[in-house]
């Protein structure tokens, strides 16, 4: 099921749908969105792909402890940048 | 009204930003059910693939060193058979206990070579005496409580092994006579040698004969294959297959090439090691590869001679890999492919084709094994040195890493399952799955020139990973025969047999 080229084609129409809703979404929250904001949240997306990802790939490894201890370290990890980073997309300067 | 799909009153806009949270859900639930894929793969075994051939997949070029890899630092003396290969040293020393030495009678009273060679690192003597007196008769106790508990682990080790007797055959010649020699079975039983062809087939170059042979041996189920010359100072110094006495002898003059094949073990067994795992599967695959190699050779009118395991050698192979561009040697001994990692097992074809030799690579092991050190931590022996580097680590004229043999074997003799241990290439970082999570961490630190990404991944590999207490894979009561992972569930006898053995690992 997560192999082959149907999973990947649904998995990159997904990722284009994702893609086109971002703008709309952030328009609608009124957000200012610059090239360097896009870019953060686009590299925190990323991370939290890797936090679900590199642990499950631990654990289907047998590596159980492994996936544990890097679930922990990047949740927190990826809690932290992601609360900073909604902090900083939010943010507005006062006049 | 335009932006409402249909009558719904559901306008695009809502559907794309309904869409894309959905989408942003779905992403990660599938990267994850990629991940978790990607882990289980059987793809992801190292190696795996390699038994259809052709999977030497690393760009050694940009790697490459000027060769060889080895030069002398002091006065060259090859190895010897009977003496620095510890399997045999100790089986011989063994009779002479049989047949009455004890210590009270000196060195001197077990004769040559063993008396010179206990002269020349005494502290073996007491790892020999160790061994014979107090490891196998121990052994030999264990396997008898916990044989069956290790019933499946033992079959699926000596099914692939128990054919080594008879394929390929041993040289009864010297090599300027059985080289030139091809073995044909006969109907009903037995066998008759003929010549190979009298006047070898030409190759159009030294270029064409290198690719023609790596392509056949990948065919042939090599994973990796390199071609060096062959240094003589690697070939033992005496117990020549097939020679008029067991004692010392000239390396051919037709022995000037050494081709290099490996395969890897597979993969789910590796993990269980000691207990569970075995060396018999890789064995098993490279001689036959090994074999196939010489008569391909033999064939087009090429002396050739193959040396393999599990002790049908008369040359020792890691120095030959290492020339060869296969890997570089690692800290515990083995050499270190970059496809494979230390889960490998080599053999070594000499003969006199001309071929276009490859050259050593240096992909960073040393650094990293300098640093890294994994291997020596959990070795159950202390066979594996913790030393900085390898400086001043001479053998026989060399420097290199080099594991005290004495301690490995009384390990290697205590370890139930099937024979031997292999926790070192079982631990070595570099011997992960091939997956995404290995494959990047790996790229990445062959790339880093800082030594950044070296150390946090053995940071990383220490700290996240799960490792034993190194006591574990001790007999008991001081250990309980662990793997380093628990036992593939194939080989866990209690899932298949009616039967209901003493479980060592929990205890009984």
């Amino acid at each position: 099921m997560f192999d082959g080229g149907f999973f990947w084609m649904i998995m990159g129409a997904l990722y284009v749908l994702l893609g086109v809703s971002a703008p709309i979404w952030a328009k609608d929250l009124g957000l200012n969105m610059t090239k360097g904001k896009w870019t953060l949240s686009i590299l925190w997306y990323l991370l939290l792909l890797l936090t679900v990802a590199a642990p499950l790939t631990a654990l289907a490894e047998n590596e159980s402890v492994a996936a544990f201890r890097m679930m922990m370290v990047l949740v927190v990890i990826t809690v932290i940048l992601g609360a900073g980073l909604v902090r900083y997309l939010m943010y507005k300067p006062t006049a | 009204m335009a932006e409402t799909i249909g009558s719904t009153g559901f306008s695009r806009r809502s559907f794309l930003k309904m869409g894309g949270l959905a989408s942003a859900a779905l992403t990660v639930v599938g990267t994850g059910g990629a991940a978790y894929h990607a882990g289980k793969d059987k793809k992801s075994y190292t190696g795996y693939e390699s038994f259809e051939g052709e999977q030497q997949t690393y760009d050694r070029k940009r790697f490459e060193i000027e060769g060889p890899a080895y030069s002398p630092v002091s006065k060259v003396k090859r190895p010897g058979s009977f003496t620095d290969l510890v399997f045999t040293r100790v089986h011989i020393f063994g009779m002479k206990q049989q047949a009455g030495w004890t210590k009270a009678d000196g060195i001197d009273a077990l004769g040559e070579p063993l008396a010179s060679w206990y002269k020349e690192f005494p502290d073996q003597l007491d790892l020999d005496i160790l061994c014979n007196t107090v490891t196998m008769p121990n052994a030999a106790k264990d396997h008898a409580k916990y044989d069956e508990y290790f019933a499946l682990a033992d079959a699926y080790a000596w099914g692939w092994e128990d054919i080594f007797a008879f394929y390929p055959a041993v040289p009864t010649e010297p090599p300027e006579v059985s080289d030139y020699q091809l073995k044909h079975a006969v109907p009903g039983g037995g066998s008759y040698d003929s010549k190979i062809r009298e006047k070898a087939l030409p190759f159009k170059s030294p270029d064409h004969a290198a690719e023609l042979i790596k392509k056949v041996a990948h065919r042939y189920g090599a994973t990796v294959v390199g071609i060096t010359k062959l240094n003589p100072d690697f070939c033992y110094a005496d117990g020549l297959r097939g020679g008029k006495d067991m004692g010392p002898w000239e390396v051919p003059k037709h022995w000037k090439y050494a081709i290099v094949v490996g395969v890897p073990h597979e993969w789910e067994q590796v993990l269980a090691n000691p207990a569970h795992g075995t060396s018999y599967d890789g064995y098993n695959r490279v001689r036959n590869v090994s074999a196939r190699v010489t008569g391909f050779l033999k064939h087009l009118g090429y002396p050739s001679r193959s040396h393999h395991p599990p002790f049908h050698y008369d040359l020792v192979v890691p120095p030959i890999a290492v020339d060869a561009g296969i890997g570089q040697l690692g800290r515990h001994g083995f050499v270190i492919c970059p496809e494979t990692g230390s889960n490998i097992r080599m053999a070594v074809i000499t003969t006199n084709l001309e071929m276009t030799i490859d050259k050593p690579i240096d992909f960073g092991v040393n650094d990293f094994c300098k640093d890294c050190k994994i291997c020596a931590e959990q070795c159950p022996s202390s066979a594996i040195s913790m030393a900085e580097s390898p400086k001043d680590m001479v053998s026989r004229g060399y420097e290199h890493w080099k594991i005290d043999t004495g301690k490995c074997f009384n390990f290697w003799m205590q370890a139930m399952g099937p024979l031997g241990c292999r926790l070192c290439l079982t631990v070595c970082p570099y011997s992960r799955r091939n997956n995404w999570l290995h494959k990047i961490a790996k790229d990445v630190d062959i790339n880093d020139p800082t030594g950044l990404v070296n150390n946090a991944l053995i940071f990383m590999q220490k700290s996240l990973f799960e490792t034993r207490d190194p006591q574990e894979y001790l007999r008991p009561p001081d250990g309980r025969f662990a793997g380093y992972r628990e036992a593939p569930e194939w080989l866990e006898v209690t899932n298949y047999l009616a039967i209901n053995p003493k479980n060592p690992q929990k205890g009984d």
